[in-house]
């Protein structure tokens, strides 16, 4: 297997993204979209046939955090702009108590078409937390986490070899709690056995080292905006090095890459790693991202 | 007069206009819309307008025709409105980013990302050094400056945003190998290419506007928070896109931002007097309160309407929230608007808003006075 795996949503391809247009205009049917979605996702999964874990590309999820609007006690909220991007999600709005059969999750994912080493992306608890409006306010952070674990272990349930969680909040956050994040991470991860990832977007980890305290088995470093210079750790667990930049289209070489990931295995002394995008690399256009795809391969194939 | 009121920038094409302009054949319920909007605004070419739409194949100047219909439409409509500062609707573009790109030199179009659900934008990379082909606004203010005796407010997207939409591949490249952190050298890239920006292309536009008489000109910046660390970049590049122009009053626009991040250093904005940012969604009052803080005397756009709702604010609702900001601003620094552009609303829902926003503004004057 390569030591690589995608780490976010993919990029529509340009037939795709006609067919949602004209499914929105009522010019195609659900299924004729469906269709058109499958491929997309068939494509995925064969690039990603020799990497350590298999994503269907997040194709049915309009941001990180939709799923969770539909659950009782959430509603959708404002379209509201996602970090640093001219991308926007609407903020779920928790209103009440939020309930959730942990099988809804399951018409969000396309996990009959991925044969093994099935891995899915959720949001981190505490993104979902932060990002949300919160008009419910009774340990609403250790609610979400205790909801996320039950929708986990549905997943693990379902064959699934790696849980991601996504936590672009965590290098905007202003008041930096990590004993309430550790505790939620401990509510999410204690009964779940599956490879659990938790990665971080956007962040200089220098300033969140005590992440690698967290009860989870690997963690994904966004290496663009980390200066490795500044990163100082030592750790037994399994770190993504995210050194594949998907918020620029101008492509690294691969010797490049190489040469960095052999520098930051080195300088860490890390046992176990993959290589990865910083960020979901449906951030660039399909073209450019099927090219970074193609980049992660072949750095990875001679790591 | 206290609070005036104006409009932020965007309002829908009709579906008249989006129709005819990709040949599409028009509904009866189109040419209702149509109708009812002549009737409310008394808009005085409707005969000339029609001779347009009947026919079956339209060339460029048709199209470019029905294009200025639709901009003297949209401003008979916010003048039977009562606004008190306007412009068109911006019916002579089809959105803030691309259609401008397509003016510039030293840009590339890779393809499509997704801005939210099922829309998308397309995303340019900056490839070399960016020039301008051609001015891109002043057309369109020649047009709209002859239609009305109202003062006119031009929107221009600002240096910062191209920056921040943009792939930077060419400054990238050259800082890249010349600084040991990739995060330094994406800074010192970002930031050349925003000053280049500025320099080669909203400058020029800005002084071609301002000769051609434009007074007021809002600089839209909805980028510039995303980077938290690179306000800078987007004070230093409004500071030289708008240097030393005079006669001119510019104001920023903000929105969907956190704005407490902007201080300190907007306050190094030397040509701007007014700030334009959304409050009805967020509620962001906060920032008034920085601005006293700050002792920011600047004026502020007070963005009194939710333009990602259909549902309508009331006259009262609008007053309050006026007198709500006057506890934490002078009145005499407060200006009424919409959160942002409303072009994702129909224009009954629109202009329903924006009735009753300058109502809210009518109420809130006497309640001041």
């Amino acid at each position: 297997m390569l030591k690589c795996q995608l780490t976010g949503t993919f990029a529509r391809s340009p037939l795709h993204i006609r067919a949602t247009r004209d499914y929105d205009r009522g010019r195609l049917t659900e299924a004729d979209l469906e269709k058109v979605r499958k491929d997309d996702v068939r494509r995925l999964i064969n690039y990603q046939e020799d990497f350590q874990y298999i994503t269907d590309g997040g194709f049915l999820w309009q941001d990180l955090l939709r799923p969770f609007t539909f659950l009782k006690g959430v509603e959708s909220g404002a379209l509201t702009r996602f970090f640093r991007t001219n991308t926007f999600y609407r903020k779920p709005v928790i209103k009440d108590k939020i309930k959730a059969n942990p099988k809804f999750i399951e018409s969000f994912y396309y996990l009959d078409l991925i044969s093994e080493r099935r891995k899915v992306i959720l949001p981190g608890p505490v993104s979902l937390f932060n990002l949300s409006e919160d008009r419910y306010k009774r340990d609403t952070l250790f609610i979400i986490a205790q909801v996320l674990a039950r929708v986990s272990e549905f997943l693990e349930k379902q064959g699934i070899a790696c849980i991601q969680f996504s936590e672009p909040y965590l290098h905007f956050a202003k008041v930096i709690e990590v004993d309430h994040w550790k505790e939620a991470y401990g509510i999410l991860t204690e009964n779940l056995a599956a490879d659990t990832l938790l990665h971080i977007p956007w962040c200089d980890f220098s300033h969140l080292l005590e992440i690698l305290e967290f009860p989870v088995k690997s963690v994904g470093i966004d290496f663009i905006a980390t200066s490795l210079d500044n990163l100082e750790f030592k750790t037994q667990k399994k770190i993504g090095i995210g050194c594949i930049d998907a918020q620029n289209s101008l492509l690294e070489t691969k010797e490049k890459v190489r040469g960095f990931v052999n520098r930051v295995v080195k300088k860490l002394a890390l046992k176990e790693f993959f290589i990865c995008p910083n960020i979901d690399l449906e951030f660039l256009p399909y073209s450019v991202s099927l090219k970074k795809l193609e980049l992660l391969r072949g750095v990875s194939e001679k790591i | 007069m206290l609070f005036p009121t104006q409009e932020i920038g965007s309002i829908a094409r009709p579906n008249w206009l989006r129709k005819k302009l990709r040949g599409v054949k028009l509904e009866e319920s189109d040419l209702d819309e149509l109708e009812h909007w002549v009737k409310f605004s008394s808009f005085e070419r409707q005969e000339e307008l029609k001779s347009i739409l009947v026919k079956k194949e339209l060339n460029e100047e048709d199209k470019n025709t029905l294009k200025d219909f639709s901009s003297l439409l949209v401003i008979r409509c916010y003048e039977k409105l009562g606004l008190d500062i306007i412009y068109d609707g911006e019916q002579h573009r089809t959105e803030m980013y691309q259609e401008p790109i397509s003016y510039f030199g030293g840009f590339k179009f890779y393809g499509e990302v997704r801005s939210f659900d099922n829309k998308y934008y397309r995303k340019a990379a900056c490839i070399g050094e960016p020039k301008l082909n051609r001015l891109y606004h002043l057309d369109e203010f020649n047009y709209v400056r002859n239609l009305t005796t109202k003062p006119l407010k031009v929107p221009i997207t600002g240096a910062y945003t191209f920056t921040n939409w943009s792939f930077n591949e060419y400054y990238l490249k050259k800082w890249i190998n010349r600084e040991s952190s990739r995060g330094m050298a994406i800074y010192k890239a970002n930031y050349e290419l925003a000053l280049k920006l500025a320099r080669n292309i909203i400058r020029p536009n800005l002084l071609a506007l301002v000769k051609a008489g434009a007074t007021l000109i809002q600089i839209d910046e909805p980028a510039a928070t995303t980077e938290p660390e690179e306000i800078e970049i987007f004070v230093d590049s409004f500071n030289e896109s708008t240097r030393e122009i005079r006669d001119c009053k510019f104001n920023l626009h903000v929105c969907f931002s956190d704005y407490s991040l902007l201080y300190p250093e907007i306050l190094k904005l030397r040509n701007c007097c007014q700030y334009t940012f959304e409050f009805a969604q967020s509620n962001s009052y906060d920032f008034l309160e920085l601005m006293k803080k700050h002792s920011d005397d600047r004026e502020i756009g007070l963005g009194v309407i939710d333009v990602h709702t259909d549902k309508i604010e009331s006259p009262e609702f609008v007053r309050d929230r006026i007198l709500r900001a006057t506890k934490l601003i002078e009145p005499e620094r407060i200006y009424v608007n919409p959160d942002c552009g409303l072009r994702t609303r129909s224009w009954r829902v629109a202009f329903k808003k924006l009735e009753n926003m300058v109502k809210g503004a009518l109420l809130a004057r006497k309640a001041v006075s």
